[in-house]
């Protein structure tokens, strides 16, 4: 097996024994990656030279038997709207191309603080919007198991470069299905933490009340293992939650017997790709097949999801965005005269269509006369969707669907916002309920394209959804590796 | 034909808390530029704001003493417009769900009382400043997210003499429960206003314009009495006022139209998703009102009714907290309110006023002060050399009786000494005798006069005045 | 069409975008397919149901009012695209 495919347990565990050093495993990633970015394109800056020599530092501190992290010598790949001190983040946007942060988002000192090992970060559409990765300023990441295809978005580098081998793992940013939905696509596990779990301080805003940081890794034992050491209150961030966190993974390789699984007909009601749809109902028989009860049910908000997170999101986007003006940091235009040029020529340069299209329909849902007709009834809709959630998680444990409608699509194949837009109806109902969801890759296509189902669980209850994925990973003995 | 002015302020207060409302940046005026600003304020991205605890109780401390209502609920809204002194090019504020609701205070001008509504006071974060330089503007952030109170009056004031009174009000009150100086030279209050003019009798209200630019109380009266006299003038020409933001010219003495920021109309409020909401039980309003010390009003009538003060005095004292404080410690040590009263509403307010001193920072104990009221009251110094040695013991510190030891300033009471100086003075001065004599009465001031320069001042004037009458009635 | 070219013109405005003609068109178009979509929240009767601005139920979460780190002004200013002598310039604001 080669280093750069290890799992962290893997990874950890070589490291401990000293059967291999963190210097050759960080190598052998760095090498990995120059081996494969000119196909996929997954990252936007790497970190060789700092990356080595933290990974050296490292095996000092380990050969002079002093206390390490638990993530010590693991190298990672970051997310490039996540702010890495003295290290560009950028969101992938001209906006920010030479901005390097004077300090580390809270997940970053984080990690630090457990010695893992920055290796690069990632590309992602711009400013987080988007779910393919086409919308990045540094250009389409690939996928790799089709380097025709993308690899998901907004979180395609970090999906791509777990599944590529590039790093151990990585973290993305979910705000309407940013993480998993591109893990589904890449074959790797994603996770998106109850909102309020992951402190967003330091991760640039796409839409604050949606956003959570959350891990991109090869297992689900990996991604309890980050979120154990990336969760919990930051003072820093009011929408932290106030809480007791639990150990996460805690109690996760128990059997799934009795476990209560609901069936929202309304996903299998959709547009699904054949596949997608008969791996999703493969993953139904395997919950039966574990012991769990499994039950149709309803989710009768479902179709006005989209709507709603597409009207809250933009809301909030163009409200954060608006602060990059061309004075205090970022892209300044050269053409301008006056103070107003200034402002918009910045403003049109630096962002892309995307971005510049959410930005116009959050203002106008908010503008005067629009507010109550998109916007309060956007939230008031919010509302029954959360009631919804509420209500069937009175009765199930988990719910599960298809992570996504169809697999990996072609690079350039949705001409419309709308289409693109459809890509997330699976994932977005979980933001706006502000629950937790994990993807968990369940099988290949014909073509050789990952496929993946959607475990839902209530607010705060990662565990019981971690023990549900983790049983769910062993009986679907999903084992492709993209040949990159 | 008659008008009436009509009134509105918005008044804005910036609070004395340690730091800003959302970030932990020192609250400081006068630091160098950009160096009370950190990534949040700086509007980073990434950075997310932090409501200061003490903002939100400094805003109700300041609701309480205005009266205002305190609903349990309320939350922080974005305010968006793009100006460079906005770091996240929206301002966080409250929109539907203030910090305090209705309020009422009285204030007297004119001589008459009159209650004036607060419609709200909600808090927010306060913008940078701009320095305008060639053809460039410099930024600063350093005020950037300092915690402002805004006060939003109803339309109550009709003359500029009440506006003063409430601006008095408001910042006597903001003194007295340590939110704010209330410093218009500095900024640490700002006042915008509302203004229309209507016939009298008339139900309909004008069009309005808004005042800025206003820093200092006597500005906001000019500014009044100019911009309704415009009105009229206007009106009367068969003209209309637009509905606009003027800018007032205080050197100029006139207002003159605003730019308006262009999209300025149109804040696309929402609520800030970055905070969470504000709740404040009934208990913990209770609490705060509890700690609020005696205010303004309450002491201004206890003085009244305690010391038997006139309303004037009264109202002149509780002014500042610190004068208050200063006549409430020398009525325990000396317990003559009037006389204490009168030296301080004019040898103190002199001396404070002459060397720009704040009251805050009164140079003399009450202990040293009643120690010289009583010198004077017992004759051990005439009350002009009373001034005098008040005035030294503000300059130097010193004690009134060291400062009478060491220039020799004790009242001469010996008569015999006092009348033969008279005797002199009246043999020298056949002139003013004969007026005296004459029936011009005020001729015997000259002889006082003389006797007391005879004497530097130290002569009972009392003594000196019975002597001269009598010697010059004997003449 | 929903969205009017002066509407598309007076966001861009309040959004601080110039857009050229097609910019404009096309964002017609996008918005107004948008939004259309969007008309689906009507067929949801809201009448009575409360607007959730915060997922998460908590309530004055507060620091206190004491100072913290203090920036140097240089690292403060050094991602500003202009500067000079300890501000940040923008061309000259007249109001």
């Amino acid at each position: 097996m080669e280093l750069t495919s290890l799992s962290i347990k893997q990874a950890a565990e070589l490291l401990e024994k000293k059967e291999v050093t963190s210097e050759e495993l960080t190598k052998a990633c760095l090498e990995r990656i120059e081996a494969v970015e000119p196909q996929i394109n997954a990252l936007v800056t790497v970190c060789a030279d700092e990356a080595v020599e933290a990974a050296k530092c490292v095996d000092e501190k380990r050969a002079k038997g002093e206390a390490l992290g638990k993530l010590a010598g693991i190298p990672a790949i970051i997310k490039d709207n996540m702010c890495t001190k003295g290290i560009l983040s950028t969101a992938s946007s001209k906006m920010l191309y030479n901005y390097k942060p004077v300090y580390d988002a809270t997940v970053i000192e984080k990690l630090k603080a457990e010695d893992y090992v920055l290796i690069a970060k990632a590309n992602m559409d711009e400013f987080a919007m988007g779910s393919s990765t086409e919308t990045s300023y540094f250009g389409v990441t690939k996928n790799p198991w089709d380097i025709s295809r993308v690899p998901g978005g907004s979180s395609g580098g970090s999906a791509a470069c777990v599944a590529a081998d590039e790093a151990i793992f990585s973290l993305g940013s979910d705000t309407g299905g940013s993480v998993r939905q591109p893990a589904a696509f890449c074959g790797v596990v994603g996770l998106k933490p109850t909102y309020g779990t992951v402190s967003r301080f330091g991760l640039m805003a796409f839409a604050s009340s949606l956003d959570q940081i959350g891990p991109l890794t090869k297992n689900v034992e990996d991604s309890a293992f980050v979120l154990d050491i990336i969760a919990g209150n930051d003072s820093k961030d009011s929408t932290s939650a106030i809480m007791d966190y639990p150990h996460y993974g805690e109690g996760m390789k128990r059997d799934i017997k009795g476990l209560k699984v609901g069936i929202p007909k309304e996903y299998l009601e959709q547009e699904i790709d054949a596949e997608v749809r008969q791996s999703y109902l493969d993953a139904v028989r395997l919950f039966e097949e574990m012991g769990a009860i499994v039950e149709e049910t309803t989710l009768p908000t479902f179709d006005y999801a989209l709507s709603a997170y597409y009207v809250i999101a933009s809301a909030e986007v163009a409200s954060n965005l608006s602060r990059f003006d061309g004075i205090r940091y970022g892209y300044r235009t050269e053409q301008y005269d006056d103070l107003k040029e200034m402002y918009k020529n910045t403003r049109s340069e630096g962002f892309g269509d995307e971005t510049k299209r959410r930005i116009m329909l959050g203002n106008y849902v908010l503008s005067s006369g629009y507010y109550d007709a998109y916007y309060l009834k956007a939230l008031k809709v919010k509302t029954l969707i959360k009631n919804d959630f509420d209500r069937l998680f009175g009765q199930y444990d988990i719910l599960l669907s298809p992570t996504a409608p169809t697999p990996a699509f072609q690079v350039g194949a949705k001409s419309t916002p709308l289409e693109m837009y459809v890509n997330d109806l699976f994932t977005v109902p979980v933001n706006i309920a502000g629950v937790t969801a994990i993807s968990v890759p369940s099988g290949v296509t014909k073509e050789g394209l990952p496929v993946s189902v959607q475990m839902i669980a209530k607010a705060f209850d990662e565990n019981t959804m971690f023990r549900a994925a983790w049983n769910f990973e062993q009986a679907a003995g999903f084992d492709k590796k993209p040949t990159l | 034909m008659k008008y009436e002015t009509v009134i509105g302020l918005e008044v804005h207060v910036e609070m004395a808390t340690e730091t800003k409302i959302f970030c932990s940046c020192k609250n400081e005026f006068g630091s160098e530029p950009n160096t009370n600003v950190c990534p949040v304020c700086l509007s980073m991205p990434g950075t997310l704001p932090v409501l200061n605890e003490q903002a939100v109780e400094y805003g109700v401390r300041a609701g309480l003493s205005l009266n205002c209502n305190i609903p349990n609920y309320s939350k922080l809204d974005r305010k968006g417009y793009f100006y460079p002194d906005l770091a996240k090019a929206y301002q966080i504020s409250q929109y539907d769900f203030p910090l305090c609701g209705h309020g009422e205070v009285e204030v007297e001008a004119d001589g008459e009382k009159h209650k004036i509504g607060i419609t709200r006071i909600h808090i927010e974060e306060d913008a940078g400043k701009l320095v305008h330089q060639g053809t460039e503007s410099f930024v600063d952030y350093n005020r950037g997210g300092v915690p402002l109170m805004e006060i939003v009056t109803d339309p109550d004031f009709r003359s500029a003499a009440q506006v003063k009174a409430f601006l008095d009000t408001v910042r006597a009150n903001m003194e007295y429960i340590g939110v704010s100086d209330c410093k218009m030279e500095e900024g640490s209050m700002r006042c915008d206003i509302n203004i229309s003019v209507r016939p009298i009798g008339s139900e309909r209200y004008g069009t309005r314009t808004e005042l800025k630019n206003i820093n200092s109380i006597s500005a906001a009266q000019r500014a009044i009495e100019y911009e309704a006299k415009r009105h009229i003038e206007v009106i009367e020409d068969g003209g209309e006022i637009i509905q606009e933001t003027r800018r007032w010219d205080d050197a100029k003495g006139r207002t003159f139209p605003m730019r308006d920021k262009e999209e300025a109309h149109d804040y696309r409020y929402f609520p800030d998703p970055d905070l969470v909401p504000v709740y404040l039980t009934d208990e913990r309003i209770a609490d705060i009102k509890a700690s609020l010390p005696e205010l303004p009003a309450a002491k201004r009538q206890r003085y009244v009714d305690e010391f038997g003060l006139p309303e004037y005095d009264a109202g002149v004292l509780t002014m500042s907290k610190y004068t208050a404080k200063f006549f409430e410690d020398s009525v325990a040590v000396y317990r003559e309110p009037k006389a204490i009263s009168n030296y301080i509403m004019v040898e103190l307010a002199r001396l404070l006023k002459e060397n720009n001193v704040e009251a805050k920072d009164i140079p003399i104990s009450p202990e040293d002060f009643t120690d010289l009221l009583k010198m004077v009251n017992d004759g051990v110094i005439n009350s002009s050399v009373g001034k005098q040695v008040f005035e030294e013991m503000f300059k130097t510190g010193k004690k009134p009786a060291q400062i009478v030891e060491e220039k020799d300033l004790k009242q001469n009471d010996n008569a015999d000494e006092i009348l033969a100086l008279v005797q002199k003075i009246v043999a020298e001065n056949p002139k003013p005798v004969a007026d005296y004599k004459g029936g011009n009465k005020k001729a015997m001031t000259f002889f006082v006069g003389q006797v007391m320069k005879a004497t530097k001042g130290k002569a009972n004037p009392k003594t000196v005045n019975e002597l001269v009458k009598a010697e010059l009635d004997k003449a | 069409m929903r969205v009017t070219l002066d509407e598309v013109e007076r966001i861009a405005s309040l959004s601080m975008l110039s857009l050229d003609d097609e910019k404009k068109e096309m964002l017609q178009k996008n918005l107004d397919e948008i939004l259309g979509h969007a008309q689906k929240l009507n067929e949801l009767n809201t009448e009575g149901v409360e607007p959730t601005s915060y997922i998460l139920k908590q309530q004055n979460v507060v620091r206190k009012d004491i100072p913290g780190k203090v920036w140097e002004r240089e690292d403060m200013l050094k991602n500003a695209p202009e500067q000079e002598d300890g501000f940040f310039t923008v061309p000259k604001v007249v109001d």
